[in-house]
């Protein structure tokens, strides 16, 4: 992770300027990555800069609850769930609470998660024992797919022990490194000692978790904002992004752009922005874009022109999502049709086939897609993909996944749809069928 | 629809893990159960009013693989509490009945 860690430094700086006429706040885009060397940040630097101050744990745990609340933090990891909801759930709950620091970043498209663990470990590590002290939780797991994550925050921890501070017990497990195994309940059965699958709700986890306990399962990034709310307050939290949406975004903008890398950016500067100012622009054109990695789907490079703006509310209202904010350009000079076809097939693949939908759902959604890119379609397959993906399969997984192929399929039938006729009609639109996912490039059996 | 019994609503919910497709349900109670192309059980309507208990428990009762769970509801408002859009009649691809 060594290049991502200097690209993100690097771009950090050169933001701050580029945004800077733009920007209202433009303070509040170096809050978590700022003003670091590609080291980890240690313990003495991380106090130096009022790291583990008293006044950040000063609040009584039901006020501190109330300081997120009142914050606005919502999740970054995806579902942009409101934080103080969730942790007075699982405060609420019967037994024990835990927390689980869900560090698994499965999205193949971000690298956020890892370049701030890399950066800042004791952010996430303050974060994730204010959070403990809040709902009274006595126990943390770190869970990661990466060993350098584990590596990382097991330094940062015995730094941490080693100047003296008690800590609830702490765990860091490691589990495979599969799409779904980053979902909460996956997350939850692996800790569990079995397979890192997803579980049938209820029970959700936030009642019945990590050893049936009650267990807070927050991304590393929405734990590394908890440090300055407890020490600064809501109000200075919220001095940077939208009211609904309030702090930074941590983006990994990948693709056709000149200079791909992590940023952080307030919530709510425009898409179009984001590509121009830290990307340095997008050279080849601007086909569609994947704007909240892969789960949100596709969004026409139209809605770059009407504003669309880097928060949840703006992206859905255009037909896509946040999601964990890993940004791919796809420019005019590849296939569109043919990511959205190999999109399909990651989430077949990615399938945990436990639920028969999404087993054989997601199967047949990129078979159906297949035949179309290569204009070779069965008889109602445009049809069959629009009652699949608007109709027959939304919601019937146990997880979100099958939800996301059908977004990635529904998406794909709006955005690409020219490019469906031209290659309905012709067998393929003649630019370049190749991958250019991150994560997802080509290899053996594919086209 | 009002009934005596509206003060009960009971929401339908088809574990999705524990469906193999089986298809005892749509032959059952093709009011609430259509069976997807690949024979797994797809709920129609997902919120029922207390007329159809009977019905909706025994359904339950009768899939072997234990996946239908009927949950009593409060009733929040005044509508049928439909709350997914009903399908029209044969809309699933395989219906079997």
């Amino acid at each position: 992770m060594i290049a991502p860690l200097s690209d993100a430094e690097t771009m950090t700086a050169s933001m701050n300027e580029a945004l800077h006429p733009w920007q209202p706040t433009p303070a509040g885009a170096t809050r978590l990555l700022g003003g670091h060397s590609q080291q980890p940040e240690s313990f003495a630097d991380y106090v130096q800069r009022g790291g583990y101050a008293p006044e950040a744990w000063a609040h009584a745990p039901g006020e501190l609850i109330e300081l997120v609340a009142a914050s606005g933090l919502r999740g970054r990891g995806g579902g942009a769930y409101p934080a103080g909801a969730k942790w007075w759930a699982v405060a609420a709950g019967a037994g024990r609470p835990v927390v689980l620091v869900n560090a698994a970043e499965s999205e193949p498209a971000s690298r956020k998660d890892r370049v701030l663990l890399g950066l800042r470990p004791h952010l996430v590590i303050e974060g994730a024992l204010l959070a403990a002290r809040a709902i009274g939780a006595d126990d943390c797991v770190f869970y990661t797919h990466d060993p350098a994550a584990k590596q990382t925050i097991e330094a940062a921890r015995r730094e941490l022990e080693h100047a003296g501070a008690r800590l609830p017990r702490w765990r860091t497990v490691v589990a495979p490194a599969t799409y779904v195994a980053g979902e909460a309940s996956a997350a939850v059965t692996f800790v569990n000692g079995r397979a890192a699958k997803p579980t049938s709700k209820p029970p959700r986890v936030h009642e019945r978790g990590v050893a049936g306990r009650p267990t807070l399962v927050q991304n590393v990034e929405t734990l590394a904002n908890v440090h300055a709310i407890a020490r600064e307050g809501a109000d200075r939290f919220r001095a940077a992004g939208t009211w609904d949406f309030p702090g930074t975004v941590l983006l990994t903008l990948n693709g056709a752009v000149r200079r791909p890398g992590v940023f952080e950016v307030p919530a709510g500067v425009t898409l179009a922005q984001v590509i121009a100012h830290l990307g340095g622009g997008a050279p080849h054109g601007i086909q569609a874009l994947l704007p909240g990695g892969y789960y949100g789907g596709w969004l026409p490079a139209t809605a770059l022109w009407h504003g669309v703006a880097l928060d949840p509310e703006s992206l859905r209202a255009a037909g896509s999502d946040l999601g964990s904010a890993a940004i791919t350009v796809i420019p005019e000079s590849v296939c569109g049709l043919w990511q959205a076809v190999r999109l399909l097939r990651f989430f077949a693949a990615e399938s945990a086939r436990q639920c028969g939908p999404c087993t054989f759902g997601t199967a047949a959604m990129a078979d159906a897609l297949e035949r179309v890119a290569r204009g070779t379609p069965r008889a109602d397959d445009l049809g069959r993909l629009h009652h699949y993906a608007e109709r027959m399969l939304p919601g019937r997984g146990a997880c979100g996944h099958l939800d996301g192929a059908t977004a990635a399929a529904r998406t794909a039938l709006a955005v690409f749809a020219d490019d469906i006729e031209t290659h309905l009609r012709h067998g393929g639109c003649g630019r370049p069928t190749r991958s250019i996912l991150p994560g997802l490039e080509d290899h053996r059996g594919d086209h | 629809m009002a009934t005596t019994d509206t003060r009960t609503r009971l929401r339908v919910r088809v574990d999705p893990i524990r469906c193999t497709a089986f298809g005892f349900c749509a032959e059952f109670c093709p009011e609430l159960f259509a069976l997807d192309e690949w024979g797994y059980a797809w709920l129609k309507v997902r919120d029922v009013d207390g007329a159809a208990e009977r019905l909706v428990r025994e359904t339950a009762r009768l899939c072997p693989r234990n996946a239908i769970f009927v949950d009593e509801i409060a009733i929040e408002d005044e509508s049928d509490g439909t709350v997914l859009p009903a399908l029209p009649r044969g809309d699933a691809p395989n219906r079997r009945s």
